[in-house]
């Protein structure tokens, strides 16, 4: 009983920090429904856009008739469409992605919040998997993904808003999955989320560590000598992946798991992916 | 499948053991992680702990596994029949009359014959026999090995016992194998399941019998006086003498009765003197050598008071006898003659004269003299009148008058005392001819603890004996042999080296310092007889111990193929930790 009214504390706890922010889209132009965000496509609100020839069928309303007057010419005047932006939030759900708890409740909270933050924009998120399906995301299969970084089973929405969470702890090169993960994207945004040890490993320990996705057992005495190769190892992939995404028109974003307000105050505010409600 | 030494089974219980040390390998503290990769390589051996753990089956444990079992294999000499091969030991007969002209080459020529067609790597033992057999090869066959092994034999030895040698060939060949005697005279009795090949032939032969050098007169050089015998038909004897290595003279004789003798003058001053007759079927016996001989001065220490010298006669006796000297300072002297005694270390003779406490008596006999002495040789005590006080002396008995004791030997715990309880002033003890006698004697004995070489002239298969100082007790002595290898001597007070070969042998200190020479010569007359040399072929008679020995199987292909694979196995074990470990 105590340990389910905690839950449902953190749960407040996470709704009232997710409260405190909503989605940053300014400048982005999503594609989506009908909604309160302007997007780049021509449509019905009363920002202007542009101009462009006239077709058969345009609306005799937007056609720029001052114009006409000066050089005979029909030309139309485009507006901004206002749209719901649609959100796919694809979570990498390979075993290490829950290899310590914290780092498994950071990522049920990133998914949480950012299904709040799609719903008070109007509209839903939908949740894939890398390699898999679209999921209930009460149900998120984590540490049941595949390990190599494949893309989901289930085509992207064009124009979407694509959100990847991942820890991006690949020994292959993941440029191909980000690739198709930002074609035909409204914005891609690249959550790298990694666990305060494996940012910082304990100096000192003497451990047997075992890769929980290739089982591999590599005994090592994490003294300064290899912690400092790791580090560089580290920072060459985080390297990597940020030279990949921004490649790909993207976002990278690097996020300890830690509490959501620490997440977004650390990690997704700095980045630009959601700003002060 | 067999296993040819079930000791070797013993090294199976290497298999447990790996895996007791694999169940009791202190394990690490465990965390799961990901992205493994991004640690760099790091080589972390974990040591034993107390606690058994969970068994890791890894490749590694595999290979430690697999390689335990084949090492037991190999050690317990695992064989699937392996390959039949008879075993061979050869017997060399190393008498010298097997250097006679062509013998040699004909024992080598029927080994070789033997061995011809036998399988590479088979069993073979070449032994060469003497009073103490010595072996000239002892492996698998190879071409080179068993040619450089002949090659090293020169037979030179004395005549010797060889059923030594056979026993000990049939123990090493076992019942199964062949034992092959190559001699050039009829073998023992018995040892009817040796193979023999004699190749003697017979022949006539000159050898150097005798070799005297007699001192000259004074100003004049020695005397050699050297005979020739003849074995078998021979008419002439041609002797080359060199002296100092320069030739001097050659003397040619004619043999009576098989023997010539040859008188040579030697100049004053005639060091070593080389003798070699003419070639002749065994050349060994033809060469003989001569150097003067040291005189070997016993030191006499003579704490005696003048008056007693004077009443007991010494200087009247001593100067009768030879090759004595007073000691030099800080010498310890072979003889001490005093009035009382003191203190005797190894290696000296102490006499004491005492006069005898009370009236003096005079003894005339019969005196009894211990004959075992040797220091009494020649010491009769005939019409001698003996006076003594009296005093009891002490130890065993040597001279005797009835219930009196006139001369004892005191046990000590080193060296040697004598008692003389004699008046010197009264009796005619001293003027008697048994007293310088005595002191002949005496000197004699002492003179074997004279340092130095105690013989120069020896002959093959005898010991050079050298004695050494008491101070330089610890100084290390070496024989250089006439080849020039040098032969570390062993032992105490005295060094003995046995002389296998003949010529001018030197013994040097420390610091090379020459301590002595001395000549070797072969002398050995059943071995200059050539006359009844044979030449046969004695197959081996079948024996029914051979008969029922199982035939000795060459395994070697087996226990290479497993120890082969073991290294394998080992190598492939240390190629998966250290790709671990990378």
């Amino acid at each position: 009983m105590a340990d389910a009214r905690a839950d449902d504390a953190d749960v407040a706890a996470d709704a009232e920090v997710a409260g405190r922010y909503r989605l940053r889209l300014q400048g982005r132009h999503p594609h989506g429904r009908l909604g309160a965000r302007r997007s780049r496509a021509a449509g019905g609100s009363q920002e202007f856009l542009d101009f462009r020839d006239y077709a058969p069928g345009d609306d005799v309303r937007h056609v720029d008739w001052h114009g006409f007057a000066r050089s005979g010419e029909l030309r139309v005047r485009q507006y901004e469409a206002e749209v719901a932006p649609r959100l796919d939030l694809v979570v990498d759900t390979s075993p290490s992605m829950a290899v310590t708890a914290a780092k498994a409740a950071a990522v049920r909270q990133l998914v949480a919040a950012l299904r709040t933050w799609a719903r008070l924009e109007g509209t839903a998120a939908r949740v894939t998997c890398l390699g898999g399906e679209a999921v209930d995301p009460a149900d998120l299969p984590l540490g049941d993904g595949p390990v190599l970084p494949t893309l989901p089973r289930v085509p992207l929405r064009h124009g979407s808003v694509r959100v990847l969470l991942t820890d991006a702890l690949w020994s292959t090169s993941p440029r191909a999955l980000l690739h198709g993960l930002a074609a035909g994207a409204g914005h891609f945004v690249c959550l790298q989320l990694l666990d305060p040890w494996e940012l910082a490993p304990t100096p000192g320990e003497v451990l047997a560590m075992v890769d929980v996705e290739t089982g591999e057992r590599v005994e090592r005495v994490l003294d300064a000598a290899l912690l400092a190769g790791y580090q560089a190892s580290l920072q060459r992939l985080g390297d990597e992946l940020r030279a990949s995404v921004n490649g790909c028109g993207g976002v990278h974003a690097l996020v300890v798991a830690t509490d959501l307000a620490g997440m977004c105050a650390q990690a997704l505010l700095p980045a630009g992916l959601v700003e002060p409600a | 499948m067999t296993f040819l030494t079930p000791w070797g089974l013993l090294a199976l219980l290497a298999v447990p053991a790996v895996v007791v040390l694999h169940l009791f390998r202190n394990r690490l503290r465990e965390r799961r992680i990901a992205g493994a990769f991004l640690f760099p390589a790091q080589v972390l051996q974990a040591g034993a702990g107390r606690t058994r753990t969970r068994l890791l089956r890894t490749p590694s444990f595999w290979c430690e596994l697999l390689a335990a079992t084949l090492l037991g294999l190999w050690l317990g000499g695992l064989s699937f029949g392996g390959r039949a091969v008879q075993p061979l030991v050869v017997v060399l007969d190393d008498s010298a009359s097997m250097a006679a002209t062509g013998t040699r080459e004909r024992a080598l020529a029927a080994v070789r014959e033997r061995l011809r067609g036998r399988p590479a790597g088979s069993f073979l033992v070449l032994l060469r026999s003497g009073a103490r057999p010595e072996t000239l090869l002892d492996a698998r066959e190879r071409g080179a090995d068993v040619e450089a092994a002949l090659q090293r034999w020169q037979p030179a030895q004395p005549r010797h016992d060889v059923r030594l040698s056979l026993e000990l060939a049939r123990e090493l060949a076992g019942p199964a194998g062949e034992v092959l005697f190559v001699t050039d005279e009829r073998p023992p009795a018995g040892h009817d399941d040796v193979h023999v090949r004699a190749v003697g032939v017979p022949a006539a032969n000159l050898a150097v019998q005798t070799v005297e050098r007699r001192a000259g007169a004074a100003g004049q050089g020695d005397e050699l006086r050297v005979r020739v015998v003849a074995h078998g038909a021979a008419a002439r004897a041609v002797l080359a003498v060199q002296v100092d290595a320069r030739p001097a003279t050659e003397r040619a004789a004619e043999l009576r009765e098989g023997a010539a003798e040859f008188v040579i003058a030697l100049a004053p001053g005639d060091d070593l003197v080389r003798l070699q007759l003419a070639p002749d079927a065994l050349a060994i016996d033809d060469v003989a050598w001569s150097l003067p001989t040291p005189p070997r001065v016993v030191a006499v220490a003579d704490s005696l008071a003048p008056e007693l010298r004077q009443q007991l006669a010494l200087d009247r006796v001593f100067a009768a006898v030879s090759d004595w000297r007073p000691p030099a300072a800080g010498e310890a002297a072979q003889l001490l003659l005093r009035s009382a005694p003191g203190e005797v270390a190894a290696g000296q003779l102490e006499i004491v004269f005492t006069a005898g406490q009370g009236d003096a008596r005079a003894w005339q006999g019969p005196f009894l003299v211990d004959r075992s002495e040797p220091w009494l040789q020649g010491v009769f005590l005939h019409g001698v009148t003996w006076v003594a006080g009296d005093q009891d002396l002490p130890g065993r008995v040597l001279i005797a008058a009835g219930a009196k004791v006139l001369a004892s030997e005191e046990p000590l715990a080193a060296g040697r005392r004598w008692w003389l309880g004699v008046h010197g002033a009264a009796g005619n003890l001293v003027r008697a001819p048994d007293w310088p006698v005595l002191f002949a004697n005496l000197l004699d004995g002492c003179r074997a603890e004279v340092p130095g070489l105690e013989q120069v002239h020896v002959r093959v298969g005898e010991e050079v004996r050298c004695r050494r100082a008491r101070a330089e007790a610890d100084d290390g002595l070496t024989l250089v042999a006439p080849d020039g290898r040098r032969h570390p001597g062993r032992g105490g007070t005295t060094v003995g080296w046995r002389v296998v070969a003949p010529g001018l042998h030197r013994v040097l200190g420390p610091g090379d310092v020459d301590r002595g020479r001395c000549v070797a010569r072969f002398h050995d007359p059943s071995e200059s007889d050539l006359g009844a040399l044979v030449a046969l072929d004695r197959p081996a008679a079948p024996s029914a111990a051979a008969a029922r020995a199982a035939p000795v199987r060459d395994t070697g292909l087996e226990g290479r193929l497993l120890a082969l694979l073991a290294v394998v196995v080992l190598v492939l074990d240390w190629w998966l930790l250290a790709r671990r470990d990378a």
